[in-house]
């Protein structure tokens, strides 16, 4: 009960304020930053789409997923086939090929799903099996190069057309930007907006408790398939937009070594809080690329120290603990007045 | 009041460029002490294969960039004009390749890039510096087939390797091939050239078959080599995987006499001797060229990177890349790319390798074809040169 009570206290007026001004540097960004930067950082919002996507999944339910890079990779591979490989026109084939990317992979997500929910799979097993996933999903996209471009991906994926004064046409840079973020900040605010009313408490009863949540008349596994099923639309969501903006998808946005990644930025930002792992992931790749600018060796000793640093000292995730010291300094200056 | 004012310019530039330099500690920035000719400098964006499945052929290439670079920057850069360099390592992967050369031409405003080399990270870098306008060299021999008016390549393309090579092989080798190689364009491509090519000449092709990178496991391979009885096995294999492939090749013995144009001095000094005793292999460069400009050139290389050292052909048309812009940039008196690519064509100067010059009407180099048969310490003799050959891409006509 305590813990459910902890969630609900609201947040500090201040914290409204660091969430407003996040907002805020995120719409100005490709006006201040420069081409280059902004391109960067509208990639890194698309990334952060998987580890919102297994925030939802991990952070609400407590099942964690391996194999969550796999549902990125579905959409954007998807998005990709359909749009280049069908001799439709651009237009259109790069708005159908968004939709069959999602879908793809939601079905994906709804088979593999189904048998190991309902076939009563749960904690460490669960994860190992979506581990095995992702490792299959790499090998699948090398070993069918005639459809997936094996090693080399596939280049030449059309962006996507939006109705203008002169006739459809793909958005410019700054516009595309906007609204790749816009995309990623509605749905992280319905995910939260969702899980916050009483949807949130039955998922948090069934990370407590399946057995009670049972008892109480959920159907648990229905409950936890949605998420695993919502969880991975939310991931394809950002790989097929990827797909379509950056113009290319190559092996290296399935299997493991980015699920792995996705883990991190999730537990560097704090489980569960959603908004946390977005942030982590976009700052996270951001480095990423600036480090290795520098020294390419350096960035997994980095990227090692980040993790280590985040089970030690901040095992709530940065954002919880921030929040936290944000909560304590109110309270003080509430004393004081 | 105007002296006073430019004082005051060039101290405040004297301030950020020192900022930068602070900032930039650690970074591959050839940090100048000519403030004054700051504005004045030319940038190029070097980025390869630095680590991933072709660091053994990046490191060579990069160190014989950087080579090219200061041996410009000594004898006065181009025009008085000093040349700056960045490097970045794109891991040999599609997504490395297109966040480096964004980052290049996006942030740093480079005059070129150079560099690259697989295939797929030359589509990768196009499909972002084309669109955008900017010139791009490529040293590393390919498929061919590229016309591109911002692309300029300076290794050898099929009809520079396989065509000469080819009718050599029907004559003194045999006349049936099987071929081997990694799954992605440059080996693909290559193969359907190498097909065509024996065909041309009386031979026929009785296998071909491509392997993911990373493949552990040629046996069911060599099975079907030796069922299928070549007179010559032609492999194609990318960079750690050819090694992987010798070393198979050798334990298996499946018959048949090893042939390619995908393997020189770094791949074969990397393994044993027995494994690559007798290749003979087709490249636009050899370390054991003998001519008055090769002996200079690897004598630099060695006293600067160490005497046990060598240079493939790789590396060798990354010397000639930076070159080849130098004497475009000297001959358009600018560095705006437009001027620069105009210029470029009918360039000839001589190379480590031999005579080459510049075929405006494709943007490829004509480059030498020489035959080397690789000895026991991984090096070649040479047995056969076929001298430049024009490059031909079908269909092209960029000028």
């Amino acid at each position: 009960m305590g813990r459910i009570s902890i969630s609900h206290t609201p947040l500090p007026k201040m914290s409204y304020l660091v969430i407003l001004l996040v907002i805020a540097f995120v719409y100005s960004a490709p006006l201040i930053v420069g081409t280059y930067s902004a391109s960067l950082l509208r990639d890194a919002m698309l990334f952060s789409m998987i580890a919102l996507g297994l925030d939802y999944l991990w952070g609400k339910t407590g099942t964690l997923s391996f194999g969550h890079a796999t549902f990125f990779g579905a959409g954007a591979y998807g998005a990709a086939i359909v749009s280049t490989k069908l001799g439709l026109d651009p237009t259109l084939g790069s708005w159908l090929g968004l939709i069959s990317g999602v879908s793809i992979a939601m079905l994906i997500a709804l088979v593999v799903g189904y048998f190991l929910i309902f076939g009563g799979v749960r904690g460490s097993y669960f994860t190992i099996v979506t581990l095995a996933l992702a490792v299959i999903s790499e090998h699948v996209i090398v070993g069918w190069s005639d459809i997936t471009g094996g090693d080399a991906g596939l280049l030449g994926i059309p962006p996507l057309f939006f109705p203008t004064l002169s006739g459809l046409a793909p958005l410019s840079p700054v516009v595309l930007y906007w609204f790749i973020a816009s995309v990623v900040c509605l749905t992280a605010l319905s995910l939260w907006w969702v899980c916050s009313g009483r949807y949130g408490l039955i998922l948090k009863t069934i990370e407590d408790n399946e057995e009670r949540a049972q008892a109480l008349g959920h159907n648990t596994s229905q409950h936890l398939l949605t998420v695993f099923v919502g969880s991975s639309a939310v991931a394809a969501l950002g790989g097929a937009l990827y797909a379509s903006t950056v113009g290319f998808v190559a092996k290296d946005i399935v299997g493991l070594i980015l699920s792995t990644q996705v883990i991190i930025w999730v537990a560097i930002g704090g489980r569960g809080t959603l908004i946390g792992p977005v942030i982590a992931a976009i700052f996270v790749i951001w480095f990423e690329q600036r480090i290795s600018s520098i020294n390419v060796q350096l960035w997994p000793l980095f990227m090692g120290f980040l993790f280590i640093l985040a089970v030690f000292v901040f095992p709530n995730g940065v954002l919880r603990t921030l929040v936290g010291i944000l909560r304590k300094l109110g309270q003080r200056l509430e004393h004081r007045v | 009041m105007t002296s006073t004012h430019q004082k005051c310019i060039v101290s405040r530039r004297a301030m950020i460029q020192g900022a930068g330099a602070i900032s930039l500690t650690g970074t591959s920035y050839l940090a100048a002490p000519s403030i004054l000719y700051a504005a004045d400098k030319i940038k190029i964006g070097f980025h390869s294969a630095l680590t991933g499945l072709e660091t053994l052929l990046g490191e060579t290439q990069l160190n014989c960039f950087k080579m090219a670079v200061d041996e410009i920057n000594s004898s006065g850069g181009i025009d008085g004009r000093e040349i700056e360099y960045l490097v970045e390592d794109n891991q040999t992967t599609t997504r490395g390749a297109i966040d480096k050369t964004r980052k290049f031409i996006f942030e740093d405003n480079v005059d070129v890039i150079i560099g690259m080399i697989t295939s797929l990270e030359r589509t990768a870098a196009l499909s972002v510096s084309a669109p955008a306008k900017q010139l791009l060299i490529y040293p590393t021999y390919y498929e061919g087939g590229e016309c591109e008016r911002y692309l300029a390549c300076t290794g050898q393309i099929p009809n520079q390797s396989v065509d000469p090579f080819v009718p050599w092989i029907t004559e003194n080798v045999g006349k049936s091939v099987y071929i081997l190689g990694s799954d992605y364009g440059w080996p693909q491509e290559t193969a359907k050239a190498i097909s065509t090519a024996f065909e041309i000449n009386g031979g026929t092709t009785v296998g071909t078959e491509f392997f993911p990178f990373g493949v552990q496991d040629l046996g069911p391979a060599m099975d079907r080599i030796k069922a299928s009885k070549p007179d010559v096995v032609w492999e194609l294999f990318a960079g750690a995987d050819a090694l992987t492939f010798l070393k198979q090749y050798k334990s298996f013995e499946p018959g048949g006499f090893l042939l390619t144009n995908g393997l020189d001095e770094l791949f074969t000094t990397a393994v044993d001797g027995a494994n690559v005793e007798g290749i003979i292999v087709n490249q636009s460069y050899f370390s054991s060229l003998k001519s008055s400009a090769n002996d200079k050139f690897l004598a630099n290389y060695k006293n600067r990177f160490g005497q046990d050292k060598w240079v493939n052909a790789i590396a060798e048309a990354t010397y000639i890349a930076v070159y080849l812009y130098s004497k475009s940039v000297e001959k358009a008196g600018s560095t705006d790319t437009e001027q620069v690519i105009d210029a470029m064509a009918g360039i000839s100067f001589e190379a480590p390798q031999g005579p080459v010059s510049f075929e405006g009407s494709n943007n490829h180099l004509a480059v030498n074809s020489i035959l080397g048969r690789c000895r026991n310490d991984g090096l070649y003799d040479i047995i056969e040169n076929f001298g430049a050959i024009t490059p031909t891409v079908a269909g092209c006509s960029l000028t």
